[in-house]
């Protein structure tokens, strides 16, 4: 083969182009991804959350002592010690102290499910709650969106990543039906502002998700 | 979220996402890893965007952020990804996936083999063949992508392409 024939091959590899439905399902990725990094340069008033003290327990020189003082801190401030705020603290701690993405993915899904339990059997939510919730499930899906469809060598494998987008896409199933109780029985125009907003999160975490999930 | 710089990255994506798509793809073979780091290589971009750089040649930025991306890649996995169109696979799918890009007939035929050779060839000679007759990157660009003078990646190219002609 000569030059001139084989230069004209490797620019007719231009004629491939990705199908529109890649490149759809990529840009939804994209997009989602951006907008999580938007919003963590520029965080919603975050109440009751416990993000700084994970960062702050992720310092190994910090970690006894700190824990100590957390353990201190909520007994004097509660004089008891509420069974999830004990196992919600567990989460965080294995948080801070996890090797790898998917590892903190899990984890935070499960400190969402806890959560989440904790608002439904609190009965009508407060902002606080869905200030909580909001924070803890873009944080869930910060880890998630993480994740490598693939998975990565010695830290997980693609089954255990389409496990978890699976248990993802349940969990914002039941956080968006938690959240249509809630505005059937919310009179406040503030806190069904905010159900509405958090409705609207999942969504598009759940699209996000959907679009991985098609990716299997 | 600064919605001027938004719009400025939704227009960049839109005028490249394909090219930087099938520049990954062709160099590592696999779908969904094509797509996880196209992934990384506009998140990273958004990045830089948004931290207040200016970005004056976006193409060139995306081309680098991918090459790099790329490159550490195949530092992690230490091996090279073998290819073939039909009978064999690379991590469960064919090179030239039809599932994937346009023109199933092309795909199957002479750029087949083509594209199957140059994979056997050392990845910085694939990345300069890539560039300047798919991607359509002049010298200086690639030169900044590279990272050598303009001299060193004319040279580059030219002995990819004597290289990639032995295999045929």
């Amino acid at each position: 083969m000569n030059d001139n024939r084989l230069i004209q091959l490797l620019e007719g590899l231009k004629k491939f182009e990705p199908k529109e439905k890649t490149i759809s399902a990529l840009r939804g990725k994209v997009f989602s991804s951006v907008e999580h990094v938007g919003s963590a340069r520029m965080p919603a008033p975050r109440i009751g959350s416990t993000r700084s003290a994970v960062r702050f327990l992720s310092r190994p020189i910090f970690l006894y002592p700190a824990a100590a003082l957390l353990l201190v801190g909520v007994i004097t401030a509660q004089g008891s010690w509420p069974i999830n705020k004990f196992q919600a603290a567990y989460l965080e701690t294995r948080m801070a102290l996890a090797s790898n993405g998917y590892e903190k993915a899990s984890l935070s899904l499960r400190l969402a499910e806890l959560e989440l339990g904790n608002a439904e059997s609190a009965g009508n939510g407060s902002a606080r709650q869905i200030a909580y919730l909001s924070n803890v499930t873009l944080e869930t899906n910060r880890y998630m969106s993480d994740l490598h469809l693939v998975g990565e060598p010695g830290k997980y494998s693609s089954g255990q990543c389409l496990a978890a987008y699976k248990e993802y896409d349940g969990y914002l199933d039941e956080l968006k039906a938690a959240i249509s109780a809630g505005l059937t029985t919310a009179g406040d125009p503030s806190l069904r502002a905010d159900l509405s907003a958090l409705l609207d999160q999942a969504n598009q975490y759940q699209s996000a998700a959907n679009v991985k999930l098609k990716l299997y | 979220m600064d919605q001027a710089r938004y719009r400025q990255f939704e227009k960049i994506y839109d005028a490249y996402a394909k090219a930087i798509f099938r520049f990954v793809y062709f160099r590592v073979s696999e779908r969904s890893l094509a797509e996880d780091i196209s992934h990384d290589v506009f998140l990273q971009f958004w990045k830089s965007l948004s931290g207040g750089e200016e970005i004056k040649e976006p193409r060139a930025l995306l081309y680098t952020i991918a090459h790099g991306l790329v490159v550490d890649h195949y530092r992690k996995k230490k091996y090279r990804i073998q290819v073939s169109l039909d009978a064999e696979k690379v991590d469960g799918e064919p090179a030239l996936s039809t599932d994937v890009l346009e023109n199933e007939a092309i795909a199957k035929e002479e750029f087949g083999n083509v594209l199957a050779k140059l994979k056997t060839i050392k990845q910085e000679y694939q990345d300069a063949l890539l560039m300047y007759y798919v991607e359509g990157l002049d010298v200086s660009e690639m030169a900044r992508i590279l990272r050598k003078k303009e001299n060193a990646v004319r040279v580059l190219i030219h002995r990819a392409l004597k290289t990639l002609k032995n295999k045929l």
